[in-house]
């Protein structure tokens, strides 16, 4: 008894220390994470199409302001909506993007707390489990992904919460149930999840108690599927699910989840891996001059990991799940800078996993070991425990010199405002205040709903993103009448120049090649010119026109 | 009992014959969930409906809550819930090589009148209100869940005919078809864990698992849902007319066959009872109650000696009704307490706590098990009882043991 007293203490002062240890690393990541998040990185137009939909969900009560395509299952800007709904709006806390952007650093700060948790639980190691969280929270490429409202950043977390759930230390069924369920939010956010699947149910199989495994297993296996399954219905009761022109999709043009999910499949197709040439190794370039600590470190040790799987099972299966995802990226199709965001906090995780299992052989060698020979291991543990956050540090500081993120100049960089930014407030501020409501404007989508969301009228209603009156025949035909002379105004972002020219919108070049900028605005390298359309009867003034028939 | 100073135990009671019938398996896993797995949650919320055997039960618990109540055609379940309501801890245990063997009722008819029974008995218990003085809002909660299950039931059985014909001619937003198909997904979730559960159930068991039966129970689950409905939609017809007699359940012996052929369990776990002289039903009775006293007799003289060690060897209740020793409840049946039991067990308890179940037929046709040798009735004895006595390995447990070897040696 007299001994059992001091050791309850000592345990209660570990947990309140490690609960200390915790809220400091949540608060680093969140201030590397929250500090100019609003400002840095400029605003991407895979944002905006995602408020937008967020903003369609909470208004529209449909999953897209325009066609829903099934490009993505929507959970992720539900999500998204419901966050909106929380706050009161989308203009909580500015933009729209940045009302999604507050919403990201949640996901950070949640992702981070998980992530402790599963290194903790693997490694048994605070140490380990604090170097994997300071490398997914100070890497200045996650921190550039991670602020920006896509939906990977929201896949993440819910991997991770599932991949937690799933390394209690006691797995009952109902635990079991609800990893399944956190997967299924995940790969109902992105679908790239999906790629986990095989490596998570092992686990469930080799984490669940014998006696109830294949039950544990079967039923998380059928609780993702039917939760992947419910998509299909929804396509499937929309009746939308097989391409029109076959027996079973019937004559009436629609959309179709099949098709839409060929096209990803084989958007911008190459040869993935085994091309030099394609997507997949051009942004690996991009990656490794970016991030060489997590992706070249992370990916080493992950396959370091498959082979220390035999005795490390855990720590194996994290490299698997490390590799499922590289699946992904590898499979032959269009590969996005920030398709890398599920992979970041694994690829810590290898990292500090696999330095972890080395810093403790060298500790079971110490043990094992008498004399010198113990003297020897003793120092060489320290010194691996030193090294290793030393490697941590070094890494860090190299990558805040990288030139791939402009950081080469001012490693700080990440925590100011960018340029970019200003000049795209500056733009949509001056849209608010010079044109008239009721004009048409081809617009970027990272400014739509501060376009359609405006407090006390009906916004832009007639402003559309360039992919929409461009593609969608709902907008180009039924808004434009697919005749340019409808077109008020265009907002040309370098974005909607490049893709217009990339890929020969219709209806948008035209647009231009019968505009003039009014106004411009400029910063660096970012300029925002915006256009307007010469219709041959122009009304004096920023007046609104009538449509032509 | 005696280490966890629990008053209540309810062991474990499984249907075996899971080939006979077509309902059989399903028929089987559900006891194997329900005795593995449900009560076991239902013991921790502290809610508890009782099987009607293989329940032990400390005397003075019994006599605070005033014994069984005769009139419920379900007063397994209904002293549970009074029990329960006592806050006693209770205990369930699962256990392969010590669950209580039964069968499946022989035909489809047998089986909505089982389930009427209980369904109808559930209703009775809710109507008494029992549950309502329970302590605590999770116990009321899970007892209310519980007890009105059967008119859920039911109510999702006349549902089927509507639903059928929705599906047909009307056209619904999407969200509420999405909606509509959620009860659905949870069926074809249960499907799939009764599949998990045959395999799980033939694997503890050491029985072979058909590499068809899914798809047989692909084929017979709906069919069997179905029936337990109909049940259901027979106890709201029953209830209403205020129809209230017990409906016996037939017994066969198509359990021992299958535990045979599969486990070969040994002696020392059960003794067989000795073969009649004659196939008429009446003297074979006669014969067998003779001679089955006399080997009980030997038992409970042994099972004195162990309780007679024992702290609570005067207020230790075991209420053998089981139907798995058909012949005790014809000794019932004929309001002859079988004087066996009283030197050890039953003497402890007034008469009046274990009421004879008159609603027993006292014609009830003598099962063939006691002219066929290998399907006579057994007796199983208490672990005590078959340690002391022999030593030989139970096959199933040796199989489990070594399997736990295994996997014991993985890392975890």
């Amino acid at each position: 008894m007299l001994n059992k007293q001091p050791a309850t203490s000592y345990q209660q002062l570990r947990q309140i220390a490690e609960l200390l240890l915790i809220l400091v690393i949540l608060l680093i990541a969140g201030f590397a994470h929250g500090v100019a998040m609003f400002d840095n990185p400029f605003y991407l137009g895979d944002e905006g199409t995602y408020m937008s939909e967020a903003w369609a969900v909470v208004k529209e009560g449909r999953f897209d302001p325009y066609t829903y395509t099934y490009g993505h299952a929507p959970l992720g800007w539900v999500q998204i909506a419901l966050w909106t709904l929380l706050v009161g709006g989308f203009h909580t806390f500015g933009t729209a993007i940045e009302t999604g952007r507050a919403f990201m650093l949640i996901y950070q700060l949640g992702s981070t707390f998980l992530l402790y948790g599963i290194a903790r639980k693997i490694s048994n190691s605070t140490i380990v489990a604090t170097i994997t969280c300071l490398l997914f929270a100070f890497s200045p490429y996650a921190i550039y992904i991670h602020r920006r409202v896509l939906l990977d950043n929201s896949v993440t977390f819910w991997i991770l919460l599932s991949i937690l759930i799933l390394l209690s230390n006691r797995l009952t069924l109902n635990r079991v149930w609800l990893s399944a369920v956190a997967l299924g939010i995940g790969i109902l956010s992105k679908e790239n999840a999906i790629f986990l699947l095989p490596v998570l149910a092992y686990m469930v199989f080799y984490r669940t108690d014998p006696s109830h495994r294949w039950l544990a297993t079967i039923g998380w296996v059928t609780i993702v599927s039917a939760m992947v399954s419910y998509y299909v219905m929804f396509a499937a009761l929309n009746g939308e699910l097989f391409p029109y022109g076959t027996p079973l999709g019937g004559s009436r043009p629609h959309v179709s989840m099949l098709d839409s999910l060929l096209w990803q499949a084989g958007r911008e197709k190459d040869g993935g891996l085994f091309d030099t040439h394609s997507k997949f190794w051009h942004t690996v370039g991009i990656w490794w001059q970016a991030e060489p600590i997590l992706i070249i470190g992370g990916s080493t040790a992950a396959l370091l990991s498959i082979l220390l799987i035999k005795k490390y099972r855990l720590v194996g299966l994290m490299g698997i799940a490390t590799l499922s995802l590289w699946l992904f990226l590898m499979r032959g199709s269009l590969v996005l800078d920030f398709y890398i965001a599920p992979e970041l906090p694994f690829m810590a995780l290898n990292m500090a996993l696999v330095l972890g299992v080395v810093a403790t052989t060298c500790q079971e060698l110490w043990q094992k070991h008498h004399g010198s020979w113990r003297l020897f291991w003793g120092v060489l543990f320290r010194g691996m425990q030193v090294t290793m956050l030393g490697l941590c540090c070094a890494g860090m500081l190299l990558e805040y010199t990288s030139p791939a993120l402009g950081l080469q100049q001012d490693p700080s960089l990440l925590w100011k405002p960018a340029r970019a930014v200003a000049t795209q407030k500056a733009a949509l501020q001056w849209i608010q205040t010079h044109i008239a409501q009721c004009n048409s404007m081809v617009i970027d989508p990272s400014m739509w709903t501060d376009l359609h969301e405006i407090a006390g009228s009906n916004g832009y209603q007639l402003s559309h993103s360039y992919w929409q009156v461009a593609l969608d025949p709902a907008i180009q035909r039924g808004v434009f009448q697919n005749n340019w002379r409808n077109i008020d105004y265009i907002v040309a972002t370098p974005g909607l120049l490049f893709d217009t020219n990339f890929y020969h919108l219709p209806l948008v070049t035209q647009a231009l090649q019968n505009a003039s900028p009014i106004v411009s605005f400029k910063s660096g390298a970012t300029q925002i010119d915006i256009f307007q359309v010469h219709k041959g009867v122009l009304k004096p003034g920023l007046g609104c026109s009538t449509l032509d028939p | 009992m005696l280490q966890e100073k629990v008053g209540i135990v309810q062991a474990g009671v499984q249907l075996m014959n899971f080939r006979t019938h077509w309902y059989a398996i399903h028929n089987c896993i559900e006891y194997f969930f329900w005795f593995k797995s449900r009560l076991h949650f239902h013991a921790k919320v502290g809610m508890i409906p009782l099987g009607g055997n293989t329940v032990f039960f400390r005397r003075d618990l019994l006599e605070r809550v005033g014994g069984w109540d005769e009139a419920c055609l379900t007063e397994d379940a209904d002293i549970g819930l009074r029990l329960s309501v006592l806050n006693e801890p209770i205990r369930v245990v699962y256990d392969v090589q010590h669950v209580t063997r039964e069968e499946t009722p022989p035909n489809v008819g047998s089986f909505i009148r089982q389930r009427t029974r209980w369904q109808q008995g559930f209703l009775q218990v809710l109507a008494k209100g029992t549950w309502l003085a329970m302590p605590r809002f999770s116990q009321k909660l899970l007892a209310f869940y519980t007890l009105s299950y059967p008119l859920l039931q039911a109510a999702l059985t006349l549902l089927w005919i509507p639903a059928l014909l929705t599906v047909l001619w009307m056209k619904l937003p999407v969200w509420v078809a999405m909606v509509s198909f959620l009860p659905l997904y949870s069926l074809f979730f249960q499907f799939i864990a009764t599949v998990v559960g045959a395999y799980m159930f033939t694997r503890e068991y050491g029985l072979r698992f058909p590499i068809l039966l899914p798809l047989e129970m692909a084929l017979s689950f709906l069919p069997y849902q179905w029936l337990i409905g109909i049940s259901s939609v027979r106890v709201l017809y029953r209830t209403l007319l205020h129809v209230q007699n017990w409906e016996k359940t037939e017994h066969v012996g198509a359990h021992r066959i299958s535990e045979r052929e599969a486990t070969p369990l040994t002696t020392p776990s059960y003794v067989a009872l000795p073969k009649a002289t004659t196939n008429t039903p009446s003297s074979a009775l006669k014969a067998l109650v003779e001679e089955s006293t006399n080997a009980l007799k030997a038992i409970a003289k042994e099972s004195a000696a162990i309780l007679k060690d024992s702290p609570m060897e005067d207020t230790l209740e075991m209420r053998i009704l089981s139907s798995d020793i058909f012949l005790l409840d014809s000794i019932n049946n004929a309001d002859e307490t079988p004087t066996l039991l009283r030197p050890a067990i039953h003497s402890a308890t007034p008469r009046s706590t274990v009421p004879a179940r008159p609603h027993i037929n006292p014609e009830t046709p003598i099962p063939p098990c006691i002219v066929e040798e290998l399907n006579c009735p057994t007796v199983k004895l208490s672990d005590d009882i078959a340690a002391r006595t022999h030593k030989l390995q139970d096959p199933v447990l040796a199989n489990r043991e070594s399997r736990a070897q295994q996997q014991g040696g993985k890392e975890r």
